[in-house]
């Protein structure tokens, strides 16, 4: 007994500081620049596979084992500096929810460009010589390997202590961090000091990914879990501290550690079971951080969520012709166009969902997947087992799923700083969706359900069965879907969300309550989630893991930010432009991560109010030229005196 | 020493300074009076390249500085003491004192300590951190501070405020007699006259954003109106 205990706990102390390693990066850059760098995780990997590289399946000596790991740290440290040239930098004063937006579809990218070069493969590499045999103390066996993990955890904790409370330039860091403007009028180079400390953060996490790569085989998918950890750890341990996370990472190692022995079929659940717990009665952390908090930057709040109201009669008309050249489809499209356009119609529907929550009351889900698979699940095993179930009440029972299991993410992340909070924790509903879903076999694990039989609509008289009446179908329930759904957010119910997105003190000043508004959004906007998730379930007739990953997370952030999240229709006309752009690229299996990140990315930098707002820009931009056409010729010096002068 | 020539500075559509023409030469004491709001600050910011769109020049001896950021414009000798003070409450006095030396750029200057023996009050709270300073205390820092890159120009935007008489008597004293030593050159931004009239020997009055006035002391006693129309509340 003892010996199992003691081993636990070795165990626990080796997970703990692998997850430190990489927790402290990502609560480096937390404390110095107020992001939440969604991508550690993924440089994490890229780490790893540098190393790898260099390793090529020889065993190295111990030393030559940490040249590599310094050099893999160097490596991604490079990147570092060009993410922060290239986009950190640029997006250091805008919203910080863009900010998160970005790094999570770095992450994408990352993910993407690591299937391309290295493939999907799974590696795996030895530990360096010495470090290979169990170290044998009476008759408990310790891999030696573990021991240098959490040796080289440790080391790496002091300088870091030691670093940032000792030296000058930890105290210099600190500075920057907390006043940039007053630093600069003391001569510091800002900038530049701030993309030093980026590129070290992702020196730490390349370095971890390397000193780490024998611990584990090698894939794709390694850099997701470490990051969740990461965040759990940060969570728990308090946001900016390296000793909070420290402690936060040692206690998520010794709850694993727990889980294997007391729970050895559900593998990976308790950590989550201590998140929430930890949410609920500290969400502040263990050691409350003495940085502010990240704050709304009033850039998001500028843009009216509505157009000119001169042109709605134009534009219910073109509608009405979209409607119609939409339900005219099955009529002379092609199989393979028709289920492109219905996908089209679901996503577009999952990414207003998305934007309820983002554009109307300024929050952001990197997990909405999972009220879309919790949708089509739940669909998927009733249309299966109990088909007499009626169909509409299926959609009903999604919607109150969804809202319900929003309401209890809500409770747990939406009582303190909202933005940060719920997109980690977002991240880790669709994690724990996926988790369970895995384990499932009424839900078919890895596999999936397949072959989910499309509904009748027994009181109508309508049989769905083929494509192009279940098509019929999803396009009228979408359109009175939106339409029940422009009316909510058009009314009263829009307004509060629009005036706690703008500025959530003086709303709670003018007696809203914010928590309560933004559950309410929330709640909203996992029920629509899971609805589309529902409605596209018989549609596709097959669900599977692959809408819980990240990048089916990713897909309704992507159409809400390409069509523009500052219009009620943008997510729409996003999911649209989305699916013509897939469907001409089609051919290009395997780009599709980088291909959503890098466009996320290149939509935020570029053009953050996405179609709608270029859209919306040209056309003032038109109607002040030629409102100001006729006063210029008389009055040269009207108009804005910053732009004619330059 | 320092040369402003048609400085228009804007922050975002708002159009604040207008054509601002102002110098101060080497080793010179400046005052720039005005009332709340009249764009005193924002001209030490604009100067500064710290915060406002600016456009116009600004020649710093006699080399014109263009877009030239914050923090090499401190290098070369301008030290902003900005009206909130802005100290940082993780570090403590010798320490916040100590942080302005990254302006330095090799310039002879006071040290920490020097500068900290030289503020009799600041004495016995070397070690404490600028958080738990109380505000005046934390303006004799903000003011401590700015000397440890040896400015040449040292800006000063309303130094008195919120601070004790007895302090402000010995606090001018303290700093007329480091900038006669290193023959540094102030601009006070005061609405204070009478502080503004025992520090420096010229003035400007700058209202609504433009530069109203300019002159000596005996200028501006000649004409009693100026007082009345652009500073009295």
């Amino acid at each position: 007994m003892a010996t199992q205990l003691i081993f636990a706990i070795f165990n626990a102390l080796s997970m703990g500081m692998a997850i430190f390693m990489v927790a402290a990066g990502i609560t480096l850059i937390f404390g110095l620049l107020k992001i939440l760098n969604m991508a550690q995780g993924a440089f994490f990997m890229i780490g790893a596979y540098i190393a790898f590289s260099l390793i090529d399946h020889q065993q190295l000596s111990l030393l030559a084992f940490i040249g590599v790991a310094l050099l893999a740290g160097l490596g991604v440290a490079v990147l570092g500096l060009l993410t922060d040239r290239l986009i950190l930098s640029r997006l250091r004063h805008v919203d910080y929810h863009y900010m998160l937006i970005a790094t999570f579809a770095l992450m994408m990218v990352c993910q993407g460009a690591v299937k391309l070069i290295w493939g999907v493969n799974f590696f795996s590499v030895m530990p360096p010589l010495v470090l290979d045999q169990p170290l044998q103390i009476g008759t408990l066996f310790l891999s030696r390997y573990s021991l240098f993990v959490i040796a080289a955890g440790l080391v790496i904790y002091v300088i870091l202590e030691v670093a940032i409370h000792r030296l000058w330039l930890g105290k210099l860091m600190q500075s920057l961090a907390s006043n940039p403007w007053m630093s600069g009028l003391l001569g510091i180079n800002v900038s530049l000091g701030l993309t030093f400390s980026v590129m070290f953060a992702f020196f730490l996490a390349g370095l971890a990914g390397g000193l780490m790569l024998p611990l584990q085989s090698l894939s794709p998918q390694l850099g997701d879990a470490y990051l969740l950890y990461g965040f759990f750890a940060i969570i728990i341990g308090g946001l900016g501290n390296v000793r909070g996370a420290l402690l936060g990472s040692i206690l998520l190692g010794l709850v694993n550690s727990l889980n294997t022995i007391l729970l050895p079929e559900w593998p990976g659940i308790a950590i989550y079971v201590v998140l929430a717990v930890f949410l609920f009665f500290r969400p502040e952390g263990l050691f409350p951080s003495l940085a502010s908090q990240p704050q709304s930057a009033g850039e998001q709040g500028s843009s009216a969520m509505v157009g000119n109201k001169a042109h709605r009669p134009a534009w219910m008309v073109a509608g009405a012709l979209v409607v119609v050249l939409a339900a005219s489809l099955p009529l002379w499209a092609n199989g393979g166009l028709l289920y492109v356009a219905g996908s089209a119609i679901v996503y577009g529907l999952f990414a207003l969902s998305w934007n309820i929550l983002f554009g109307y009351t300024g929050l952001a889900s990197f997990g909405h997947s999972a009220f879309f698979a919790i949708g089509a699940y739940f669909t998927g095993v009733l249309l299966r087992d109990w088909p007499q179930v009626p169909f509409l009440l299926v959609l009903l029972g999604c919607a109150v799923f969804g809202a319900v299991v929003a309401c209890l993410v809500g409770a747990l992340a939406l009582r303190r700083l909202a933005g940060i909070f719920l997109a980690v924790l977002t991240i880790a509903l669709a994690e724990v969706t996926r988790l369970l879903i895995s384990y499932s076999d009424f839900l078919g694990r890895e596999d999936g359900l397949v072959g989910i039989p499309r509904p009748k609509l027994a009181w109508l008289g309508f049989d769905l069965d083929s494509s192009a009446a279940y098509y019929w179908f999803l396009l009228a329930a979408v359109v009175l879907l939106v339409a029940v759904l422009w009316w909510v957010l058009h009314g009263r119910f829009g307004r509060l969300l629009l005036i706690t997105r703008q500025d959530p003190e003086r709303a709670a000043f003018l007696g809203v309550n914010v928590t309560r508004v933004r559950t309410a959004s929330f709640m909203l906007s996992g029920a629509v989630a899971a609805v589309a998730g529902g409605l596209y379930a018989p549609w596709a007739r097959i669900v599977t893991l692959e809408q819980v990953s990240f990048l089916a997370s990713t897909q309704p952030v992507l159409n809400a930010m390409l069509g523009g999240v500052h219009s009620f229709w943008g997510p729409m006309v996003g999911a649209v432009i989305f699916a013509v752009l897939e469907y001409g690229t089609r051919t290009f299996v395997g780009l599709s991560e980088i291909m959503v990140g890098a466009l996320l990315l290149l939509i935020i930098l570029a053009a953050p109010n996405g179609v709608v707002g270029l859209w919306r820009a040209w056309a003032s931009r038109a109607r002040t030229y030629r409102a100001t056409q006729r006063p210029r010729e008389t009055e040269p010096e009207s108009g804005e005196p910053l732009r004619e002068s330059r | 020493m320092l040369e402003v020539s048609e400085l228009n500075a804007y922050y975002g559509d708002a159009h604040v300074l207008h054509d601002i023409h102002l110098k101060v030469n080497a080793g010179q004491r400046v005052s720039l009076l005005g009332r709340n709001g009249a764009g005193k600050s924002t001209f030490l910011k604009s100067v500064m390249n710290a915060g406002p769109t600016v456009k116009g020049e600004v020649r710093f001896e006699g080399s014109a500085l263009n877009a030239l950021p914050a923090h090499q414009r401190a290098r070369l000798g301008m030290a902003l003491v900005p009206e909130d003070r802005q100290i940082f409450h993780h570090l403590n006095v010798l320490e916040n004192i100590a942080m302005a030396r990254h302006a330095r750029a090799g310039r002879q200057a006071l040290t920490p300590q020097q500068i900290v023996d030289r503020f009799a009050m600041l004495k016995p709270l070397t070690e404490r951190n600028g958080g738990q300073l109380s505000g005046g205390q934390q303006q004799l820092v903000a003011i401590a501070r700015a000397f440890a890159a040896g400015p040449r120009l040292l800006f000063l935007d309303e130094p008195t405020e919120g601070l004790a008489p007895v302090i402000v008597q010995s606090m001018a004293d303290e700093i007329l007699a480091i900038c006669n030593e290193s023959d540094a050159a102030v601009l006070l931004c005061e609405q204070n006259i009478w502080f503004a009239r025992a520090c420096t020997d010229y003035v400007y009055i700058i209202d609504t954003g433009r530069v109203v006035f300019d002159g000596d002391w005996r200028s501006f006693d000649a004409s009693p109106e100026i007082t009345r129309k652009y500073l009295s509340v």
